[in-house]
């Protein structure tokens, strides 16, 4: 039996051990704790913020002389001429409607990611500049067109245009962009000429099915990306593409064609906990009439489905309507879509920054009751 | 306790009318001032008064930035008063009752961050893998993050006087704050706001050129002379 004293233990460590009965690991005190590093919840955060280490790169004599950087593994170029004899690419070419400045050996390289033991030039930092170009577009457009939409559901709608999984979607299910998954063996029996595989998207997987029924998960290696990551990406360097071969306003159409055209759902990203209250509050740091809720009408009320309606007013003028088969419901409801009017405010005819038809924007105060 | 003061206030006074008599009444509270005193109301005086200056959108408070914007840049990006003391009230004042530039920070940082990446891009180049003449093999290296980090933004909102008068909460619930205490998470608002404000009155490529001209051509070089060059990736 030992005795515990609290002075040799420390206050802490003595409350745990006579509370859970468990001693003193030897490992303390040898373990690592981990570095702390900057954790970015969203993913498109993660692709604006990728770092490519810089064992990676040849650096210049000056630090910022950045058209002399070079990459390490940067070997192999394929050609145009070969890049021409690859059908699939030529399908994407077309497909994406790319003018003929944006050479087909740039696809193949949009289609390349980082992977151990590749010579070939790779589309990790064509993903960086596509990352970072396309989240300055869709903020600049969700700001303009909504410009008081809390930073939380702003950062939550950006994801839902560009996050891993929305460009996954657009590069497989709307680009067509498949991934390279045959072996090579299976190439062979297909007597697929070696040159195809560029056509395809090739990435070292986090996740690969060995046979049939057998998964195998724990594939991690500084270059192994998930399939989401990797199909994001590609579609990122293609944005990256299309800057490169044709310019700023070009990239921005291709962004407003094919990433801002899709709907985004934003009004069901609210989440009010007590709607009443914080209603309340809004119209009073707005110095407006505190918030009366009144009956337009309803039907039913002695059924067993009554509907009633009503309204959320500030004095004479209605902030929003709310239905539902109780009193409460309705009320809560009414609260509900009156806030969402509030902060899915869009005004008139919306310019974004980046237009020639610029006018000053609206810009909001910020939350001001939190 | 010393250097606390008590202040008496009638915050809410109740009228009642009963049978002609009129009864008033008043509820009086007390608000300290100066250090925290546990238990006691702080004066929301207090809260408003940072250093020694009260916010509102007094002359003395927006001219450090407008003289800044008028004669460093020679009035071309001139902004409204409103928005003046937007940019220079960070979240953390008041609770955050004030309009504060949370919003604007982060659209220009966006901003930042792209003309960051199309700088790099910019640079005239031999790199056999460059495509259309752009390289794109300095994206995510340490000195091209560096660019659009809160560490160069702070640097020219402290470089250029941008926080002479700068809304915040102070450092430590006493009040008491170092001068060299500045965070770079707050610091780095200032000039990301500006940069957004521009955006939003003067449009992109105006702001653009702000960027270019005065952080990354001004600043940079110098920030990464006086910090030797960085060389390990963090």
């Amino acid at each position: 039996m030992y005795q515990w004293s609290s002075k040799a233990l420390g206050r802490k460590s003595f409350c745990l051990l006579s509370r859970r009965l468990i001693s003193l690991s030897s490992v303390q005190g040898k373990v690592q704790s981990p570095k702390i590093k900057t954790e970015h919840r969203l993913s498109y955060e993660k692709a604006n913020n990728t770092r490519v280490g810089d064992s990676a790169i040849q650096r210049p004599q000056s630090a910022t002389d950045f058209g002399n950087y070079k990459r390490e593994s940067f070997v192999l170029n394929l050609t145009e001429e070969d890049a021409l004899k690859i059908p699939s690419i030529l399908a994407l070419h077309a497909r994406l409607n790319l003018s003929p400045n944006f050479e087909k050996r740039t696809l193949v390289r949009a289609l390349t990611s980082r992977m151990e033991d590749n010579q070939y030039a790779d589309n990790q930092q064509m993903a960086i500049f596509g990352s970072n170009i396309l989240s300055y577009y869709v903020t600049e457009y969700l700001l303009s067109t909504y410009p008081r939409l809390p930073i939380a559901i702003l950062k939550a709608a950006t994801e839902a245009y560009i996050g891993d999984f929305s460009l996954h979607d657009v590069a497989k299910n709307q680009w067509g962009i498949e991934a390279d998954t045959s072996t090579n063996l299976e190439k062979y029996l297909l007597k697929e000429p070696k040159l195809f595989k560029f056509g395809k998207l090739r990435f070292d997987q986090l996740v690969t099915d060995v046979e049939d029924g057998i998964t195998r998960f724990n594939n991690a290696s500084k270059t192994s990306l998930a399939a989401s990551t990797a199909f994001a990406n590609s579609a990122r360097a293609i944005v990256a593409g299309v800057y490169a071969a044709d310019g700023e306003a070009s990239a921005k159409e291709f962004i407003d064609l094919h990433i801002l055209s899709r709907k985004v759902d934003i009004s069901s990203m609210f989440e009010f906990e007590e709607p009443g209250k914080l209603i309340t509050r809004l119209l009073r740091t707005k110095n407006m009439e505190l918030p009366t809720i009144r009956l337009i009408s309803e039907t039913g009320r002695q059924s067993s489905s009554p509907t009633f309606i009503v309204g959320c007013f500030s004095g004479d003028s209605l902030l929003g309507e709310g239905q539902g088969s109780s009193l409460k419901e309705a009320r809560i409801r009414s609260c509900v879509n009156a806030l969402k009017a509030f902060y899915l405010y869009r005004p008139l005819d919306p310019k974004r920054p980046s237009e020639s038809t610029f006018k000053p924007m609206f810009v909001d105060e910020g939350e001001s009751f939190y | 306790m010393s250097g606390f003061t008590l202040r008496f206030v009638g915050r809410s006074q109740i009228k009642h009318n009963t049978s002609g008599i009129q009864v008033i009444n008043k509820r009086s509270v007390v608000f300290a001032k100066g250090p925290r005193v546990k238990g006691a109301l702080r004066d929301p005086e207090d809260i408003l008064t940072v250093n020694g200056i009260r916010y509102g959108s007094s002359e003395d408070n927006l001219k450090p930035l407008k003289t800044f914007l008028q004669t460093k840049l020679k009035g071309k990006y001139e902004l409204p008063d409103k928005l003046l003391l937007q940019i220079i009230t960070h979240k953390s004042f008041a609770h955050g009752t004030q309009p504060y530039n949370a919003r604007l920070s982060y659209f220009g940082k966006e901003l930042i961050q792209l003309s960051a990446a199309k700088y790099a891009l910019s640079q005239p180049t031999d790199n056999e893998f460059a495509i259309n003449n752009l390289n794109f093999d300095s994206l995510g290296s340490f000195t091209q993050s560096f660019m659009k980090s809160e560490k160069l933004l702070k640097e020219y909102a402290v470089l250029n006087n941008l926080d002479t008068v700068f809304f915040r909460r102070l450092a430590l619930p006493s009040g008491r704050e170092d001068a060299d205490y500045k965070p770079r998470s707050i610091w780095s608002t200032l000039t990301a706001s500006l940069v957004g404000a521009i955006a939003t009155q003067h449009g992109k490529k105006a702001a653009e050129e702000f960027i270019q001209q005065e952080i990354f051509a001004g600043t940079l070089d110098q920030v990464i002379k006086s910090k030797s060059t960085p060389s390990k990736s963090d």
